[in-house]
Formats: structure tokens, C-alpha cells, sequence
């Protein structure tokens, strides 16, 4: 009975991370891709480590930003430009 | 002739490794031309290290020359430095590359496959062939060396004698970095101290086959990157080997780089669990080591603490912080250090056998030591990378000042 207690608990915990994240919109590429370019639109590169310097794609213009320096970014630009957070 | 094989790919592991390429493109990209005579010139400091760490006449012989670092500077230095080196390099190295592969296997064969689960899947296969036979990591290290070399010369005969190139002319270019490339040519040859050779001389023979392979790869590497991609692109970028694979025969060429990076990340975790393996397991039986964790099944504990170690960084996400690279040069510089002392004690040994001063072993321990502090001291992370430094090897030095003093004594420890 602990044992599934235990596993109830778990399960709720894990689960309960992506009912959260579920609130925030994904974008398809072929849904970016028309936006490239725009210049309301800024791409932000927020990989980290080997998630970025390991991997062959790299979106052009897409600015890099690290999530620990959010402060410093977040308010740089205009509340009418939309961001778009590409991560691994 | 089987154990030279298996010497020369172990020797080879690190150099032909995704780590290596990297910091080969890299080094292409802010020195041209002189990338060729700093390969050169790296590559006889390396074999003049090999020749004196091997030489058959050294009274002291070992996998990792602990005992002889032991004899002729300290015993508790000469573990401290073995213990740090190879078990921060293993575990850092092994890492980083395996999750290299990982998205090479993603990004350039199946992209639905993720990254990381492919990195624990070779990181069990590793462990899991290192653990049931030491006949199959054997075999799984030659075939994986043979593989990057096949790869390598097949891109290169291609580059060189097929394709028309792309890049800018070559010309003699100085890096605005000082002394970068002359240094980090010595990172891109170090893995001949790997060599797991019992015979007297073999060593020898083995790393220099190797550094003789590894230069005419790196030589000819460095010429076809030049006639690919212009120089500016490889010093900016973070995969120039790619890079200039693409350049050579898209899309063929990326895949057999992908086959390559795959194969010699595995090459390199298999090369630094067996020499670690081996390494402590020789250790122990000297009594410089745990017996139970060295002894048992030769050391297979180890390996499965290591493998545990790896996942439980992978796990918690250590491949995508920005400090990983750090440490990785931290560890890469521990390394130097090592093969520093162990070079040094060498040359001293050799001295003392043969009665006359082996100047030049003294003259390269010197260079490469001089190496250490350069890069140690020189770049960005620099607080980050000394404490690391100086963590690890406190730690090491901690652990061997305990067991010489109180465990040699059986009264505490088991």
C-alpha cells in the first residue's frame, strides 16, 4: 500500500510539471518559417552548453540568450514583438 | 601483434576523438597555414614524451606511471595525480562525447530518436562490453579506431584528390591570440599515455605508430579544411569538422562525418574505461587502491560507479550548462599535468639508470608543464577552471594521504 502511495505521488508530481507547461504555445516550423525575417518576430536561441555547440542548427537571426540573464533581456524588446524560444 | 593494435587504438582514442577535430578546426581557423608547422612541432614534443615515458629502460614500469612518479617525486603525489586526472577525464570526457554522438545520431541519421536516450544507450553498451569480457571492449576499441580512420582517410581522399574546394586561399595567418595554436597543438596528441602495454619497448613503438597515423591525419585535415571553408567560419564555429565534411561531398560527406563522431566518441569512453579500469585495478594490487573495489572481477565495480556517475550527469542535465566545457578543460589540463610529472619523473629515472641527464625529457616536462599553467591561467572561466583544478586534485590528494597513512597501516580500512 506504501508502495503505491509512493508511486501515486510520484506520478502526480511528474504529471502535474506538463499539466503547467501545456500552458504555453508550441510553434511548428513550417509555422516559423513564414516569419523569418519579420520584425516583429525575434527568434531566441536559448540553448545552453553542448545543446547548442553540438547541434548543426542553428536558425539565422535567431539571437542567443540565456535563460539566467532573463532580467536583462526580457524588457528589450517592445510588448508587440512576439518571441519565439527555440530550445533543445 | 594483437596487443600493438589494441595499444595504438587506445593511443588513438583521444586523438582522433570529436574533441580533437574540434580543436583541430579550431586551431585551422585562427592560425592557417601554421596550423601545419605547429602539428609538426607538437607531434615531436609528443613522440619525445612517448620515447622517455616508454623507455624500456626505466626501473620502474606501470600502465599510468604512478609507481615511478611515486619513486622519484612522492607517493602521494604521484596517486593524487593519477587518481585526479584519469577519473575527472573519464568521467567529464566520456560525457561530454557520448552526448556528442548523441546528437550527431539526432540531427544527421534519426531525427525522432532523442539525443540523450542515444547517449545512455551507448554509455550501457560500453559499460555492459567492458563488463562482460575485456575481450570485447578490446575488439569493440579496434574496430571503433579502424572505423574513424576509414571515415577520415575516405573524406580526405574525396577533399583532396576529387572535390574543388571552397574556401578562401590559405595564407600564413597569426591568431590574435597568443601562443594558442603552439599550446594546443599538445592537447590534440596526449591519449599516448593510454597505452596498456606490459612489454618492454612495445609502448614505444605503439605511440609513435600512432602519433605517426594521428599527424598524417591531423596534416592532411588541416589542408583540406583550408581549401573548404574559409578560416573566419572555422574559428567561429562549434563543429568546423562538420563544416568541412559538408563542404566536401554534401550530402555523403555529413553522414560519414556523423558515422566518424559516433565512432570516435565510443573509441574515447571505451579507451578511458579500460585504461581507468586497468589503471586503479593495477593500483590496487600494489595496495595503493581499495582491494575490494579494484580487485573484484578486475576492477568491474569501477567501471559500474563511472557508468553510474556519467548517467547521473546526463540525467541531471550537466551536458547543457556552459560549465561542463569548463571542467572539461579542467580535466584536459590535469591531464597535461600528469603526463608533465609523469615525463619528469621519467627523465629522472633515466638518469640515474643510465648515468647521463636525459635533457630533452626534462626540456618537453618542462614545455608541457609550462603548457598547463598557460591554459590554466589564460582565457575566459578562469576562477571557475582553477577551482576546479585545485578541488580535485585537493580531493585526490586527500584520499591518497589517507590511504598511505592509515590504510597501509590495516587497522582502519577494509
Amino acid at each position: 500500500m506504501k508502495k503505491l502511495l509512493f508511486f501515486v505521488i510520484v506520478l502526480f508530481f511528474t504529471s502535474g510539471a506538463t499539466v503547467f507547461a501545456a500552458n504555453v504555445p508550441l510553434m511548428e516550423k513550417e509555422e516559423l518559417q513564414p516569419l523569418l525575417g519579420s520584425k516583429d518576430v525575434v527568434v531566441l536561441d536559448v540553448r545552453t552548453g553542448r545543446d547548442w555547440s553540438q547541434s548543426e542548427f542553428k536558425i539565422k537571426g535567431a539571437v542567443r540568450a540565456s535563460y539566467s540573464t532573463f532580467n536583462e533581456w526580457g524588457n528589450a524588446y517592445s510588448k508587440d514583438t512576439t518571441l519565439v524560444l527555440y530550445c533543445s | 601483434m594483437r596487443v600493438s593494435l589494441l595499444s595504438i587504438s587506445l593511443a588513438l582514442s583521444w586523438m582522433l576523438s570529436p574533441e580533437s577535430l574540434i580543436l583541430l578546426g579550431k586551431t585551422v581557423g585562427e592560425h592557417g597555414t601554421i596550423t601545419l608547422v605547429v602539428l609538426g612541432i607538437a607531434g615531436v614534443v609528443s613522440a619525445i614524451c612517448a620515447s622517455v615515458i616508454y623507455s624500456p629502460h626505466l626501473s620502474v614500469q606501470g600502465h599510468s606511471g604512478t609507481l615511478l612518479m611515486g619513486q622519484e617525486v612522492h607517493a602521494v603525489v604521484g596517486l593524487s595525480l593519477t587518481l585526479a586526472s584519469r577519473v575527472s577525464v573519464t568521467l567529464l570526457a566520456s560525457c561530454a562525447m557520448l552526448v556528442t554522438a548523441g546528437f550527431a545520431f539526432n540531427e544527421i541519421f534519426v531525427y525522432w530518436f532523442p539525443n540523450f536516450a542515444f547517449a545512455t544507450l551507448l554509455l550501457v553498451g560500453i559499460t555492459g562490453v567492458n563488463i562482460v569480457s575485456r575481450g570485447w571492449a578490446q575488439n569493440l576499441q579496434m574496430v571503433c579506431v579502424a572505423i574513424v580512420i576509414l571515415g577520415m582517410v575516405s573524406l580526405l581522399l574525396f577533399g583532396l584528390l576529387a572535390g574543388e574546394g571552397g574556401g578562401s586561399e590559405s595564407v600564413w595567418q597569426s591568431s590574435d591570440v597568443p601562443f594558442f595554436g603552439a599550446f594546443a597543438g599538445v592537447f590534440l596528441f596526449v591519449g599516448y599515455d593510454l597505452i596498456l602495454s606490459d612489454k618492454k619497448g612495445q609502448g614505444v613503438v605503439s605511440a609513435f605508430i600512432a602519433l605517426l597515423l594521428a599527424l598524417g591525419i591531423y596534416f592532411f585535415w588541416a589542408i583540406t579544411s583550408m581549401k573548404y571553408a574559409p578560416l573566419a567560419q572555422l574559428s567561429g564555429s562549434t563543429i568546423p569538422h562538420l563544416i568541412v565534411a559538408k563542404s566536401i561531398v554534401a550530402p555523403m560527406g555529413r553522414m560519414v562525418m556523423g558515422v566518424v563522431i559516433i565512432a570516435g566518441a565510443c573509441a574515447a569512453a571505451n579507451a578511458l574505461f579500460m585504461t581507468t579500469r586497468e589503471t586503479l585495478a593495477h593500483l590496487a594490487e600494489e595496495g595503493l587502491f581499495p582491494e575490494w573495489l579494484g580487485k573484484y572481477r578486475r576492477g568491474v565495480l569501477l567501471l559500474i560507479v563511472l557508468a553510474m556517475s556519467i548517467c547521473l550527469m546526463m540525467f541531471t542535465g550537466l551536458a547543457g550548462e556552459e560549465v561542463l566545457e569548463v571542467y572539461l578543460h579542467g580535466s584536459l589540463l590535469l591531464w597535461l599535468l600528469h603526463i608533465s610529472v609523469r615525463c619528469y619523473s621519467a627523465s629522472r629515472n633515466l638518469s640515474r639508470e643510465k648515468g647521463s641527464r636525459v635533457v630533452h625529457g626534462f626540456f618537453v616536462s618542462i614545455l608541457l608543464f609550462g603548457a598547463f599553467l598557460y591554459f590554466l591561467f589564460w582565457g575566459q572561466s578562469v576562477q571557475v577552471r582553477v577551482e576546479f583544478c585545485f578541488l580535485t586534485l585537493a580531493a585526490a590528494f586527500c584520499f591518497a594521504l589517507f590511504w598511505r597513512v592509515c590504510c597501509q597501516k590495516k587497522s582502519i580500512c577494509l
